[in-house]
């Protein structure tokens, strides 16, 4: 569940850029997230242009999409559009944030999105994308992009096609890649088949900070990059917000790999005492913050999903 | 002027309880307790009210399953000028309502409670207005009336330029409310009954194109008995239209309002709103509620917020813009001293809505403002509108002027406005 609006990304503070807002002037060390409000009058489309035709828009580092339908068009065809033919006027952009949105404003596996292949044509220099939600998304049937570094799909259940397409990718310099896997509840059918060219070091080279995350079947993930060949390589991995319980933590005590790391990322788990007090203790770069515990005996959620 | 305490209540709950003890610390004396059973078997001596001076604290009638029946009971021989032929709203006669069993959680017929709650409200101030010197109000009946209609509240309160969502009306069952939302160009709504309280029978709906979500706490209940509407304490999801329907009529039968659903600003990883206790014209009580679900109410299991550290996350400007609605809710019941209000910001924190008033939302257990509870505040507002002059020592409900702050801070009662 998302309930509260990111503040800073990309060591940046971020500002909301809404119709109450259009005519105060842009501050290019900010990040701004264009968001409509529930009952605006002004379009998602206006309040692009409006954006756009600042002049600080050019010097603006990364931009968020948030919020863009009030009670119009869902479709993000428009905001890709909209986005993709301001190139020339966003000239400075490094990063985009596709969607944004609290659960307030639209369930994650309710926004509507789709091709987002046309932003990575019309930014060659970017260097950051991330996106919420993947209902419809695709990224192309060949995506190629010779700047990207980071790479982030939130998820409340991650579609086997749109891994498949993410790791057919030509991304060179990928430095780090987050996918959120969720649940099959909400289309997350991403097979040990469709990850196994990323598990196995296939792709991404430069691949350093890995997030297999948000899962369903998080102890089984944990099981399966304990003893991959990428693991070796990486300084950071990130088994967040699923159901990582004590039989997945074993596995990750037990690898060689995973004591390496620089970091590792267990937050909103369903660890016991015990098990959190062993992995404080063999890893001293460990989050095992928020602990969870089962409801209805042995049902565990994972943190986004609907 | 001095007067008589007063509290209308069920004498065995924690609210009478609680303004009693707030009474007697303040006054010295123990006020009168007229039970709503009592009222409303017809065993209240009036008489005993000749000549005096009261100072009247009505108090929530609920949790109290023969009061309950009894308001039900009184309804069913009241008319409804919306429903002259009680055909729009679930009704039942006298006779069906004597055979009523307790059922803790069901829903009974809401429209019908109200008539009958409204009635018994009417009698009250029409007995004391004919036999005490005269009379004053916490909260006059009139007003307690109205809030217990959301309908007119919403009414009353977007007349006067206080921020409310946009309202969708009162729709006749699921068809006609897609027709409103389609209408108006709104795809989330918040469906409540007008007559409920605590979320109950409440239903968070959202939909887009063939999708569509409901979250609620009614559970639906079909056997050979036929159909029953229960509250739960749990928040459920349903995601089949069929079902929704089912419930969206069930609901509509009871008389339920529609209003675009506010996408609430979240913090410390909850949905959030405030219930704001306003007294004598001051916000005395502020509290963050957060959420995991649609729904804020602490029994569904929201958790209390520090508003001290999210205040000074707003900055004073911001916190006070978010929160002035609350206080301009209430100059809308200028008779009234005081009552809670329920408030959502919007995401982005930069307007707030009135989602709520609740002629008892001023109970919150175990939170004391400058010292005191809810309660104290009350009875020092009491005291403190006292001090403006009577009305003529006429029958009727007169407006009351409002009350005004102590020339000096020398007097045991608060000043108002804070």
């Amino acid at each position: 569940m998302f309930t509260e609006h990111r503040t800073q990304w990309l060591g940046h503070p971020v500002a909301d850029f809404t119709s109450e807002v259009v005519d105060e002037p842009i501050d290019p060390t900010r990040i701004y997230r264009l968001r409509v409000d529930y009952d605006s009058d002004m379009s998602f489309a206006e309040l692009f242009e409006r954006f756009v035709e600042q002049g600080g828009a050019a010097e603006v580092p990364a931009i968020i999409i948030g919020m863009w339908f009030a009670d119009g068009a869902e479709a993000n065809d428009e905001p890709v559009q909209l986005l993709a033919g301001a190139r020339d006027r966003l000239s400075k952009l490094r990063g985009i944030f596709f969607g944004e949105m609290l659960s307030e404003e639209s369930e994650c596996s309710w926004i509507e999105q789709g091709d987002v292949s046309p932003l990575f044509l019309a930014y060659p220099a970017l260097e950051h994308f991330r996106i919420r939600g993947s209902s419809n998304l695709t990224f192309g049937s060949r995506l190629r992009h010779a700047a990207l570094r980071s790479l982030v799909i939130e998820t409340g259940g991650l579609r086997g096609a749109v891994v498949r397409e993410v790791l057919a990718a030509d991304l060179p310099l990928l430095r780090e890649l987050q996918l959120w896997l969720g649940t099959d509840d909400y289309g997350g059918d991403a097979s040990d088949e469709d990850l196994a060219p990323l598990l196995a070091g296939e792709v991404f080279p430069h691949l350093r900070r890995l997030g297999l995350r948000n899962a369903r079947r998080q102890d089984h993930i944990a099981k399966l990059v304990a003893s991959a060949p990428i693991t070796e390589r990486l300084h950071e991995l990130d088994l967040s917000l699923g159901t990582l319980s004590d039989e997945g933590a074993e596995a990750l005590l037990a690898s060689p790999a995973i004591a390496r790391l620089r970091r590792l990322d267990l937050h909103r788990h369903y660890l016991s005492d015990d098990m959190m007090r062993r992995l404080t203790a063999k890893f001293p770069h460990v989050d095992v913050s928020k602990q969870e515990t089962p409801e209805d005996g042995d049902f565990r959620y994972v943190a986004v999903s609907e | 002027m001095s007067a008589d305490f007063v509290v209308v209540g069920n004498p065995e709950s924690r609210r009478v309880e609680n303004f009693l003890r707030a009474a007697r610390q303040a006054t010295g004396q123990r006020p009168t307790v007229l039970a709503w059973l009592q009222v409303l078997r017809g065993r209240v001596r009036w008489e005993s009210f000749a000549g005096r001076e009261v100072f009247v604290r009505l108090e929530s009638p609920g949790k109290n399953w023969e009061v309950e029946r009894g308001i039900l009971a009184l309804g069913a021989g009241e008319n409804d000028e919306e429903d002259p032929n009680a055909s729009r709203w679930n009704r039942c006669s006298r006779r069906e309502v004597a055979a009523l069993e307790n059922d803790p959680g069901r829903l009974w017929p809401s429209r019908q409670w109200y008539l009958g709650w409204r009635a018994i409200l009417a009698q009250i101030a029409a007995r004391l207005h004919a036999h005490a010197a005269a009379v004053r109000w916490f909260v006059p009946p009139s007003d307690v009336g109205i809030m217990f209609d959301k309908a007119a509240t919403d009414q009353l309160l977007a007349s006067r330029g206080v921020p409310v969502p946009r309202g969708l009306g009162v729709p006749e069952s699921f068809d006609d409310l897609l027709a409103r939302m389609a209408a108006a160009d709104c795809r989330r709504v918040f469906l409540k009954l007008c007559h409920g309280s605590s979320a109950s029978g409440t239903v968070a709906f959202e939909r887009r194109g063939a999708r569509c979500q409901a979250f609620t706490t009614t559970e639906l209940v079909r056997d050979h008995a036929g159909m029953r509407l229960y509250n739960a304490r749990r928040v459920r999801r349903i995601t089949d239209p069929g079902e929704v329907a089912t419930l969206v009529d069930a609901l509509c039968a009871e008389r339920a309002l529609a209003q675009a659903w506010i996408p609430k600003a979240g913090w410390r990883g909850g949905r959030m709103d405030w219930r704001v206790v306003v007294i004598g014209g001051a916000r005395r009580f502020v509290v963050p509620r957060l959420a995991a679900t649609p729904f804020t109410n602490l029994q569904l299991g929201a958790r209390r917020g520090d508003q001290d550290a999210l205040a000074a996350e707003l900055g004073a400007a911001r916190t006070e813009a978010l929160l002035a609605p609350a206080t301009a809710a209430l100059a809308c019941f200028p008779q009234a001293l005081g009552a809670g209000v329920d408030l959502a910001p919007e995401v982005g924190s930069r307007r707030s809505w009135v989602l709520e008033v609740n002629a008892f939302g001023d109970d919150l257990p175990g939170l004391l403002s400058e010292g005191r509870d809810a309660c104290a505040w009350a009875v020092a507002a009491a005291l403190n509108s006292l001090k403006s002059p009577a009305p003529d020592g006429n029958p009727l409900p007169g407006r009351s002027p409002p009350s005004k702050p102590p020339p000096d801070g020398t007097c045991a009662c608060p000043a108002a406005p804070g």
